[in-house]
């Protein structure tokens, strides 16, 4: 007799704390956590579910994934840590996963290379631009403005001093600048500062903001970006394409120019 | 001074690695990276003591396989230690496969599968029990079922699960339509009257260096849901030699050559000793706790260590421990989901009770050693120790 039920899908998660893992699994999945030689691990595990300490900066990764991962059969590997983007991509390109790919990370060191004034102190930054993307389409999901008064560092506060010219052309400038970074799908993180009506972009990261933020944008939108960030490369837990279309409806037409 | 890298893989908990919260293997010499599973294979792991760890599902040999392989390759692994029965054979694949030391495939299996270890035990010219192999239902036909009763066991089980013991055809069919889809990996043995003795050894460079021997309370087999079980030491006469005698010969025939060994035989009415199986690994229900008390020596660590690849010293005093107290374990099972309590701790001296073990449990016992509670007793004689045994399990409640 076989079962009807089908096989709880496999997410591979690189990093990350328990709490993103807790995030991961209430996407319906079963997780293989990843973690650096030396981290936690009790606080990782679930039943059927598996862990394995590795360096994913280290040469060997590559075969680790082949001879590890692979037999696993995982629908998506993920992460929310820029230190283990590259990770995500070599095995999504190993794996012939969706997700991440490699086309984007070596879009973005070379945008990154060729444009040192980005690469300017996260200080500077008055504001962070949390983005989503599917299939090439890039919805702004919010912009926080970062309190000057804070006491502690993340502190936020909404809705941002902008006007709404300000975000639509903000919008627009960020999204011309994913389509150069090549991405298709998931999350974006774009600081800038407003300069004499100028706006500077300081730093871009291809992870949804941090999880402070991420809880400001929630409590403000009902999205919750690291949920989406976790679930999109198996279609759970992001955008449908023309939802995000209908958010952004001028800021592809700039794509390429 | 580096450490030797050895690959851990525990199907345990992770506290079993730990004694009172002393490791069992020297990280001073030894870089341990550990195979385990989510079923508190990591409880309490401190990472910094084990930084290198791989949790998979031990119910699939091709993950921990994938694991193992891999960090075996990545980390120049020199040793394996595998404690659990049923990963032996695997470990021991593995072991030949990447041409480590220790228990190698051919001989794991000689201690896996109960046809060619007796087998092998036979051509030792050692008495074993009649058997035949089960791979049919038709195969108990071809018997001889005047010949007095059988026992019906799987191939490859562990702890006293899957035994029948059957008088006849019709029960013998029975037994194979309860075993089920594991019926295929069966035998049968002649049923042999007499006393069961479980012998512990130790074995270092194919030289069997420590010896404890046991006599059973009852018989493994014979679990039952409010039973009691257990096992006292004996240590000289005529029957302790031939008995120490019996377990060298066989181990040895196996290829044993580094590790801990758990051999039952049976002694007959007819002073005849027969063989009845060996595990390589060490006795469980508490039998190492009754043996630590017995000599000071630690079997689970003897096994730990040789299989890492490091000596085992057994303490001189050992040997003088002889002179002292007999000691054993006593289990009772359980007989139901809300078993009774265990033995107050203020009556436990009275009653030669040196450590109370909790064995959690429940409903009925799957297999010989599945316990409610657990104790290690402490007797001036084979015959006070008897007493103890009787009196615990009027205490506790529990039947013959």
């Amino acid at each position: 007799m076989t079962s009807d039920t089908a096989p709880t899908p496999r997410l591979v998660v690189i990093g990350g704390d328990p709490a993103l893992a807790a995030s991961a699994r209430s996407l319906g999945c079963s997780l293989v956590n990843l973690q650096l030689p030396g981290s936690p691990v009790e606080e990782y595990l679930a039943p059927d579910e598996n862990y394995y300490s590795i360096d994913w900066h280290g040469a060997s990764f590559k075969r680790f994934v082949d001879a590890v991962i692979r037999p696993l059969n995982p629908v998506a590997v993920v992460s929310l840590g820029e230190d283990s983007l590259t990770a995500v991509a070599a095995a999504n390109d190993l794996l012939g996963l969706p997700g991440l790919q490699l086309t984007t990370i070596n879009a973005f060191d070379a945008l990154y290379s060729a444009h040192d004034s980005m690469a300017v102190s996260q200080d500077d930054a008055r504001f962070t631009a949390a983005m989503f993307t599917v299939e090439g389409t890039h919805r702004m999901i919010g912009i926080v403005e970062h309190d000057p008064d804070a006491r502690t560092p993340g502190q936020v506060s909404l809705p941002v001093s902008l006007t709404d010219e300000h975000v639509d052309a903000l919008t627009k400038q960020i999204s011309t600048l994913l389509n150069g970074l090549k991405l298709q799908d998931g999350p974006s993180t774009t600081e800038f500062r407003v300069d004499l009506n100028q706006t500077v972009v300081t730093r871009v990261r291809l992870v949804p903001p941090a999880r402070d933020l991420c809880a400001v944008i929630h409590a403000e939108t009902g999205i919750d970006l690291e949920r989406w960030a976790l679930g999109w490369p198996m279609g759970l837990g992001g955008p449908a394409v023309d939802e995000a279309a209908t958010t952004t409806p001028d800021a592809n037409e700039e794509a390429g120019q | 001074m580096s450490r030797k890298p050895v690959l851990v893989i525990n199907a345990a908990k992770h506290g079993f690695m730990f004694e009172e919260g002393r490791t069992l293997l020297p990280f001073d010499s030894v870089e341990p990276y550990l195979l385990t599973h989510p079923y508190g294979g990591a409880d309490q792991l401190d990472p910094q003591q084990y930084p290198h760890v791989a949790v998979c599902n031990f119910h699939k040999n091709e993950e921990i396989l994938a694991a193992a392989r891999w960090m075996i390759s990545e980390y120049g692994i020199t040793a394996i230690v595998a404690p659990h029965e049923k990963y032996l054979v695997l470990a021991a694949q593995l072991r030949t496969e990447f041409g480590l030391p220790g228990l190698q495939y051919e001989s794991a299996v000689l201690f896996r599968d109960k046809i060619k270890m007796k087998q092998a035990v036979q051509a030792a010219g050692l008495r074993i029990p009649a058997f035949w192999s089960l791979d049919r239902v038709e195969d108990l036909d071809a018997l001889d079922w005047s010949r007095g009763s059988k026992i019906i066991k799987s191939r490859f089980g562990v702890g006293g699960s899957d035994v029948y013991h059957v008088d006849t055809l019709e029960a013998a069919r029975e037994a194979w339509q309860t075993a089920g889809p594991d019926a295929g990996q069966f035998e049968v043995e002649e049923f042999i009257h007499g006393t069961m003795y479980h012998v512990d050894a130790i074995v270092s460079q194919g030289e069997v260096v420590f010896t404890s021997a046991s006599r059973y309370l009852a018989k493994p087999g014979d679990f039952t849901p409010g039973g009691i079980f257990g096992s006292v030491n004996i240590r000289s006469g005529d029957l302790f030699e031939r008995i120490c005698d019996f377990n060298s010969r066989a181990v040895t025939a196996l290829g044993m050559e580094g590790g801990v060994t758990h051999l039952e035989l049976f002694h007959t009415p007819e002073d005849e000793l027969v063989f009845c199986e060996v595990a390589a690994r060490p006795g469980g229900a508490g039998i190492d706790r009754a043996i630590d008390q017995c000599f000071g020596v630690n079997i689970v660590e003897a096994a730990v260590r040789l299989e890492a690849g490091l000596q085992m010293p057994i303490p001189s005093h050992a040997a003088d421990r002889v002179k002292g107290p007999v000691w054993g374990f006593i289990g009772i099972y359980p007989d139901g989901p809300e078993p009774g309590p265990a033995i107050e701790l203020e009556q436990r001296s009275s009653m030669g009770i040196a450590e109370y073990l909790p064995g959690g449990a429940k409903n009925a016992p799957r297999h010989c050693s599945d316990f409610t509670h657990r104790y290690i007793v402490g007797a001036a004689d084979e015959t006070a120790f008897d007493e103890r045994y009787r009196a615990l399990a009027e205490a506790s409640g529990a039947h013959f």
